[in-house]
């Protein structure tokens, strides 16, 4: 009888705290959301002000106001560039900002303390957070290194382009992400792009060449094209893909001999580039591939013959692939 | 002690231990996903996500949206996918051999127009009739094919997907904007070893609709309504983060679901033989990895919803549950060798046991259970003590378990906003347990006599359309 009455008195009670848990954080994060909203709302023109030249920022304020301030301004600074931009890193670094993150990102021990560190950098774009955001891609949190890796490209370091590379290759880090960050970096990544596309890792080898697909030159053609005979399919696929950004006739036949790869992903991207160049000289190896090939390469190939020569591609279309692409090319 | 006694008091003690062992595994599930979701809650902001919205590298998605009479919502679903954010994507609805006007809705809503789709032969389906391409869209195709049903409908989709992934989306589903984002996160994470992914489905009734977007998350009018949506945190925020921290995720809702599509192909589409078809694919993808020692995951991802429509009334929700549970029978017994098989780790060892004895004969202890107890009583074979123990521990501990997954919605996510409606579903919570789980018992145990009776097909739905009406404001089922 007591165990009895000791279970319903330990599960009516634990229903009563679960209740009273639930209603006392409801109006605890609706109390917090007003106080924040007003907060937000009293201190944004002051920030507006700030970085439109007109007024200092507002001296005195409490450290809740301070750090609504910075959120604020971390908002700003994610869209602006321009002198306004470089006003919000100059009053994050004054107000020692910078420092504060950095050791947050050295030191936190909850990992998502230190991927908030790495994130607020990335908005601060301080150079002085270059060295620790670097150090962050080695933490053990992934989020952590997701984190460093974005704000790597915000502050559009070159020196990360090696190391976010290497993140990729090894798998710590989405490679959308790294992907995102080296086109922010931009041209100044170019010199270590190049660098990377005799590097040991065949990882890194096709990242650095998808990347430098984007942001490189027609020059850049020749090196890329020599990798279409590297030992890695992936290695060759990427190099076909970049070809066909860079475009470039010197590497056609390069392009056209990779059509015949044995691999069926290089094909495809060889048969993709050669109808990104549109030389005419590849429309009948396409319209062949495009009726026999495998469906990823024949699709591709058929896509490309339409784009080079939409009536051949309609007079030799016998079969689905070259069909879809011609009708396709049509609507355009 | 006579047959009679055996049996009344065994029936005792099978449905006391049914009743420990359940609460036990949910209570444990309430934990893990109370951290799982906090952890989970934190990491989100610093996932890349927004970098990878504005990536190159992101892989596409093919959504495919099966459609057999689905003419009241079908053109605000595909608005509503047209509206995604995710930076490459293709949707192929796929029209099941509607005897409705669905195709011509679509061809004059999105000006689609006859063109060529090529299909890869990787999956036996039924005949595609005709292919269209939006003029407007050209990544929206209409892909029209012979009545094979939805899992048919999905594997044309395979066979006409042009991305790595593709997402099975309902097509009286709406999806939040950034929900494909969302979903494909852990993809983005790990491509190498995520294979499947999941999202929440929240109930849209009651809600307030807008150009095929949820603006206002109201609960519905409807009794029986509510109580499903809190049915739905109990199963999404509790069992799915559960079974996802063993990675025995066995269901990931038909609704909504992103596969890897070579994983897809691997292992054959799905089963068209079935109603359960999305919890048999995904038990099929488990034991593909699992038998060949290839590391995987899948994964149930909190934060992207779809919405969809509940069933208001009693017939329509009994039709839902007993294919619900038809399917998972099916699919418990075309797998029924990999039931406590270690081969399959903690798939064979405690998901799919779990199912078996707690998901699909549940309900033969729980409607069972209770009367033979007081039978046992009358006889004289239990005390009373034991019996008003039983019947009110089991009860106050299914207040706190559904209290304790509305917590978790209100402390992490907050899509109610109306102090009122959380107040509502509080009460819910209390009276969910008196007739409403003893009827829902009552109609998975019909689905054993429906199996036994090889029962097949989907029934009759009825759809109102949950975002039909365009341009202006619309309150759903309300």
């Amino acid at each position: 009888m007591a165990a009895f009455a000791l279970a319903v008195l330990a599960l009516g009670g634990l229903n009563a705290v679960l209740l009273a848990l639930l209603v006392l954080r409801r109006v605890r994060l609706s109390a917090e959301a007003r106080r924040h909203v007003a907060l937000v709302q009293a201190l944004r023109p002051a920030a507006v002000a700030f970085l439109q030249g007109d007024a200092p920022l507002p001296a005195g304020l409490t450290a809740a106001e301070q750090e609504v301030l910075a959120d604020i301004l971390g908002e700003y600074a994610r869209k602006l560039s321009g002198p306004a931009r470089t006003m919000i890193t100059r009053y994050f670094e004054e107000h020692g900002a910078v420092e504060r993150e950095l050791e947050a990102l050295a030191r936190a021990r909850a990992a998502w303390r230190r991927a908030a560190a790495a994130h607020r950098l990335g908005d601060i774009r301080s150079g002085a957070a270059a060295a620790g955001l670097l150090a962050a891609l080695g933490d053990h949190a992934r989020e952590v290194r997701t984190a460093a890796a974005r704000s790597l490209g915000k502050l559009q370091e070159p020196e990360a382009v090696e190391p976010l590379l290497a993140a990729v290759a090894a798998r710590s880090v989405p490679r959308a992400v790294v992907g995102w960050a080296l086109l922010r970096i931009g041209p100044p990544a170019v010199p270590a792009l190049r660098r990377l596309l005799t590097a040991d890792d065949p990882a890194r080898r096709a990242g650095a060449l998808r990347v430098l697909g984007l942001l490189g030159e027609p020059a850049d053609a020749e090196a890329v094209a020599a990798r279409l005979r590297d030992t890695s399919a992936e290695v060759r696929a990427a190099a076909a893909h970049a070809l066909g950004r860079l475009g470039g006739s010197q590497s056609f036949p390069a392009l056209l001999a990779a059509l015949d790869d044995r691999v069926p992903s290089v094909r495809a991207a060889a048969a993709t580039a050669l109808g990104r160049i549109r030389d005419r000289r590849a429309l009948d190896p396409l319209l062949e591939h495009a009726r026999s090939d495998r469906f990823e390469v024949a699709h591709a190939a058929a896509r490309a013959a339409a784009a080079i020569d939409l009536e051949a591609a309609r007079r030799a279309a016998t079969g689905p692939h070259l069909r879809e692409a011609v009708d396709l090319a049509a609507l355009a | 002690m006579n047959v009679l006694t055996a049996v009344f008091v065994a029936t005792a003690a099978v449905t006391l231990a049914y009743f420990v062992c359940l609460n036990a595994v949910y209570g444990a599930f309430t934990f893990v996903a109370a951290r799982s979701l906090r952890s989970h809650l934190r990491q989100r902001a610093y996932s890349g996500l927004e970098e990878a919205f504005d990536s190159p590298f992101t892989p596409g998605i093919t959504v495919i949206l099966p459609a057999f009479n689905e003419s009241a919502g079908i053109v605000e679903s595909v608005r509503s996918l047209l509206a995604l954010r995710y930076p490459l994507f293709e949707i192929l609805v796929v029209n099941d051999g509607s005897t409705d006007d669905t195709v011509e809705r679509l061809r004059d809503a999105f000006d689609l127009v006859p063109a060529q789709r090529a299909l890869r032969d990787a999956i036996p389906a039924q005949r595609v009739r005709a292919t269209s391409v939006s003029r407007r869209h050209r990544d929206l195709w209409l892909i029209d094919k012979e009545n094979g049903g939805k899992a048919d409908a999905l594997n044309v989709g395979i066979n006409a997907a042009r991305h790595p992934y593709v997402c099975a989306i309902d097509a009286d589903a709406l999806i939040e904007p950034n929900a494909l984002l969302e979903v494909a996160a852990p993809v983005l994470d790990d491509p190498e070893r995520v294979v499947a992914t999941g999202g929440i489905v929240r109930i849209a009734n009651g809600c307030t609709i807008d150009h095929g977007r949820v603006v206002d998350v109201r609960l519905p009018s409807s009794r029986l309504a509510v109580v499903q949506v809190i049915e739905y945190f109990r199963a999404f925020l509790v069992g799915r983060v559960g079974w996802t921290s063993l990675n025995a995720l066995l269901i990931i809702s038909g609704a909504f679901g992103l596969f890897r599509r070579d994983a897809v192909e691997d292992v054959g589409g799905w089963w068209t033989e079935t109603v359960g078809e999305d919890v048999e694919l995904v038990v099929r993808i488990h034991r593909h990895f699992r038998s060949r020692g290839l590391p995987y995951r899948i994964a149930f991802v909190p934060d992207p919803v779809c919405w969809t429509e509940a069933p208001e009334d009693l017939r329509g929700l009994s039709r839902q549950r007993r294919r619900w549970h038809r399917g998972l029978g099916q699919t418990l017994w075309r797998h029924r060798h990999a039931i406590g098989n270690a081969r399959y780790g903690a798939l064979g060892l405690v998901g799919l046991p779990y199912f078996l004895l707690f998901e699909f004969l549940g309900p033969v202890v729980e409607v069972l259970g209770p009367p033979v107890t007081v039978a046992a009583y009358l006889l004289g074979k239990l005390s009373l003590l034991f019996l008003v123990a039983f019947l009110v521990i089991a009860f106050l501990l299914g207040i706190a378990l559904t209290i304790a997954a509305l917590a978790l919605e209100e402390f992490n996510f907050r899509r109610h906003n109306r102090s009122r409606d959380v107040l509502r579903m509080l009460a819910y919570a209390v009276l969910e347990n008196i007739g409403y789980r003893q009827l829902n018992d009552a109609w998975r145990l019909l689905a054993l006599l429906d199996l036994a009776r090889r029962k097949q097909g989907w029934g009759t739905q009825v759809r109102r359309g949950i975002g039909r009406r365009t341009g202006q404001e619309q309150q759903v089922g309300a």
